[in-house]
Order: structure tokens, then C-alpha cells, then sequence
């Protein structure tokens, strides 16, 4: 009797030592494994160069239709270079802050409005584009 | 002893049945009433989801909607060719919808004529393929001036005559400008907004911003 309750113990032992090994084992092996796409991972730094932003206007779109007589140009350029922006009623020259974004309050006639665009360091910087929008009342169906 | 006991049992059940059965007569009641209740906000909610879902749809139509100028070049039924201000050839469709207006007037497709100038609004189908919802048309008539922005240094400053050059282009400055010509120097790198005037080719500054020195 007693000698089946030490067999008992020893072979309870034994087992428990293989259920934790396999245990680690099995940690081991997932956390050597590769993150799959779609699961959580730890955001990791890119190495690669921002490009330097160029002349680029976010708002509004090119050949873009306005419902209000006002629109407000939104635009990047080189950090803290000088815009001078001319739009049918009015001209104006700004600069960009220190992260390039830039803005301006236009005002549109009806019909077709042209907004010129100039961005320039005064050195070795200079870029220009035009954006078009049509500044309608009537209601299109 | 056990013929006591069903006995017990089924006069027990017997006499409970009617407060069971007024148990589930309410708690059927509150079903129901439960019911129209979720029905009614199912409603609710089905209604406003629906205004919401016409709102951004409208929203997103005005969005897609798309704006151009141009000259037509050429017109073959309800299809036209228009060369853009942007220099592009514009495929644009039009419809009996469509809605053409030539000085406030609604008229008819065939009414356009080749090398008038047309501002169209509608969808783009493919790049240069646009479906029109309105059509303008509007006055050709040439700009008698033109806007433009120079950068460069100042040179051939003339504090008498209140003119300057940049890049070989003669600037005036007019009397009423609220640039005094003394804060400008010659090699003064600026950029400056100027309007020519198209016909005698003279620039008058409108703008100036001085960027290094």
C-alpha cells in the first residue's frame, strides 16, 4: 500500500515536470515567432529621410466647386518661406510657419476663380501653382 | 401515504395556477409594451439614420461635384470638346437635364457655338470624360491686365521716379503706395505681386516683402 503511494507521487512528480517544460517551451517558441500583420506591435522609428515638403495646397481641391463666396487656402510649402498668393479680388503675401503650413482667407467672384500661388526662400527655393474654383449660387442637381 | 401526497401536490398546483396565470398575463403585458417601445425607437433611430445617410450623401454629391472653364473646340450632339483654361482636352456629355444658361437664360445645347467660352459643373465620369449639370455661358473678352509674382534683387532703384528693376522688368511704384521707396535698396532681394498692363507692357507694384538683405 504504501509502496503505491510513493509510485503515485513519483509518477506525479514526473508528470509535472513535463507539463512545465512543455509549458515553457511553448512561451519560448511564440515569442521567437515573428509579429504577424494585424497583431498588436510596438511602434518601431523609420530610419528613411522625410522628404522636404514641397509647394503642395491641401484646401481647397483644384477645379473644386464652392457654394460659398469664401474659401480658405490651406497649403504646405518649405518652412518659413514666403507665399505670395493673388486671387481675383485681392493679393497678399504670408509666410509659412516653421512647420510650412500656411493659410489664407480668399474671397471668390462668381464663375471662375484662379488663385496663383508662389512659394520662394529667396535663395535657392522658388515654386508656383495655380488652383481653379468655381464659385456658383444655383443650386445643380 | 403517496395517494396523500399527489393529492396535496395537485391541490398545491391547482389552487396557484390563477396567480401564475396573472403572472404571465402581466409579464405578457410588459412584453408587449416593451416591444413598442423598442419598436418605436427602432423607428426613432431608423428615421434619423435615414435623414443622416441623405445629408452626407447630398454632402458628398456637392463634394464630387467638379468645376472647369474653357473654349469649346468642338460640338457633336449632346457631346462637346472644350479645351480647358488648364490646357486640357475635356470630353463633356450633357443630357436634356443638364441646365444651360447663356446671358441668365436657360437655352438649348444646339445653341452653343464653337470657340465660346463655357464654365461646366457636373461629374467627372473618367479623367476627361465629364457628365455636365450646368453649363455657362460667359463673355470672352480679353484681360486688359495681368498679375503676376517676381523674386529677385532690386536694382536700378530710382528715388525720384519711384521705379525699380528685378530680372530686367521696369516696376513703378505708385504715389499712394504704402511701400516708401526709402526702406527699399539696390541688391535687396524681394518678392513683390506687380500688374502689367497688357497693352503698354508698363508694371505697377502692388505688393512687396522683403526677404534678405
Amino acid at each position: 500500500m504504501r509502496k503505491e503511494i510513493i509510485l503515485a507521487i513519483v509518477l506525479g512528480v514526473i508528470l509535472g515536470v513535463v507539463i512545465i517544460f512543455g509549458i515553457n517551451l511553448a512561451n519560448q517558441s511564440s515569442s521567437d515567432t515573428p509579429t504577424q500583420p494585424g497583431s498588436q506591435a510596438t511602434p518601431t522609428t523609420s530610419l528613411t529621410p522625410t522628404p522636404t515638403p514641397s509647394l503642395q495646397i491641401v484646401a481647397p481641391n483644384n477645379n473644386s466647386v464652392s457654394f460659398e463666396d469664401t474659401v480658405t487656402l490651406v497649403g504646405k510649402a518649405k518652412p518659413e518661406s514666403w507665399i505670395a498668393i493673388i486671387w481675383e479680388e485681392n493679393e497678399n503675401i504670408i509666410q509659412s510657419d516653421q512647420s510650412g503650413s500656411f493659410s489664407q482667407e480668399i474671397s471668390l467672384i462668381g464663375g471662375e476663380n484662379i488663385i496663383q500661388i508662389t512659394a520662394t526662400n529667396g535663395q535657392d527655393y522658388q515654386e508656383s501653382t495655380n488652383i481653379t474654383i468655381i464659385y456658383t449660387t444655383a443650386e445643380i442637381q | 401515504m403517496n395517494i396523500l401526497t399527489i393529492v396535496a401536490i395537485t391541490a398545491c398546483l391547482f389552487i396557484t395556477q390563477p396567480v401564475l396565470a396573472a403572472d404571465t398575463a402581466t409579464q405578457s403585458a410588459q412584453e408587449i409594451e416593451s416591444e413598442n417601445l423598442k419598436q418605436r425607437l427602432q423607428d426613432v433611430i431608423k428615421d434619423k439614420l435615414d435623414s443622416a445617410e441623405d445629408t452626407i450623401k447630398n454632402k458628398q454629391a456637392e463634394n464630387s461635384l467638379v468645376g472647369y472653364t474653357g473654349i469649346i473646340n468642338k460640338i457633336s450632339n449632346l457631346s462637346l470638346v472644350v479645351n480647358t483654361t488648364q490646357n486640357n482636352l475635356l470630353q463633356v456629355i450633357t443630357s436634356e437635364d443638364t441646365n444651360i444658361v447663356k446671358n441668365g437664360k436657360e437655352i438649348k445645347a444646339s445653341s452653343l457655338s464653337i470657340d465660346e467660352k463655357i464654365i461646366i459643373i457636373g461629374n467627372l465620369d473618367t479623367e476627361d470624360i465629364l457628365n455636365a449639370k450646368r453649363l455657362i455661358a460667359i463673355s470672352n473678352t480679353p484681360a486688359i491686365t495681368k498679375r503676376q509674382t517676381v523674386v529677385g534683387p532690386i536694382s536700378n532703384l530710382d528715388q525720384k521716379t519711384l521705379s525699380f528693376s528685378i530680372k530686367e522688368l521696369n516696376i513703378d511704384i505708385p504715389k499712394k503706395s504704402t511701400i516708401d521707396p526709402e526702406d527699399l535698396q539696390d541688391n535687396q532681394t524681394v518678392i513683390v505681386i506687380i500688374e502689367t498692363d497688357i497693352e503698354d507692357q508698363t508694371n505697377t507694384l502692388l505688393s512687396l516683402q522683403s526677404l534678405l538683405q
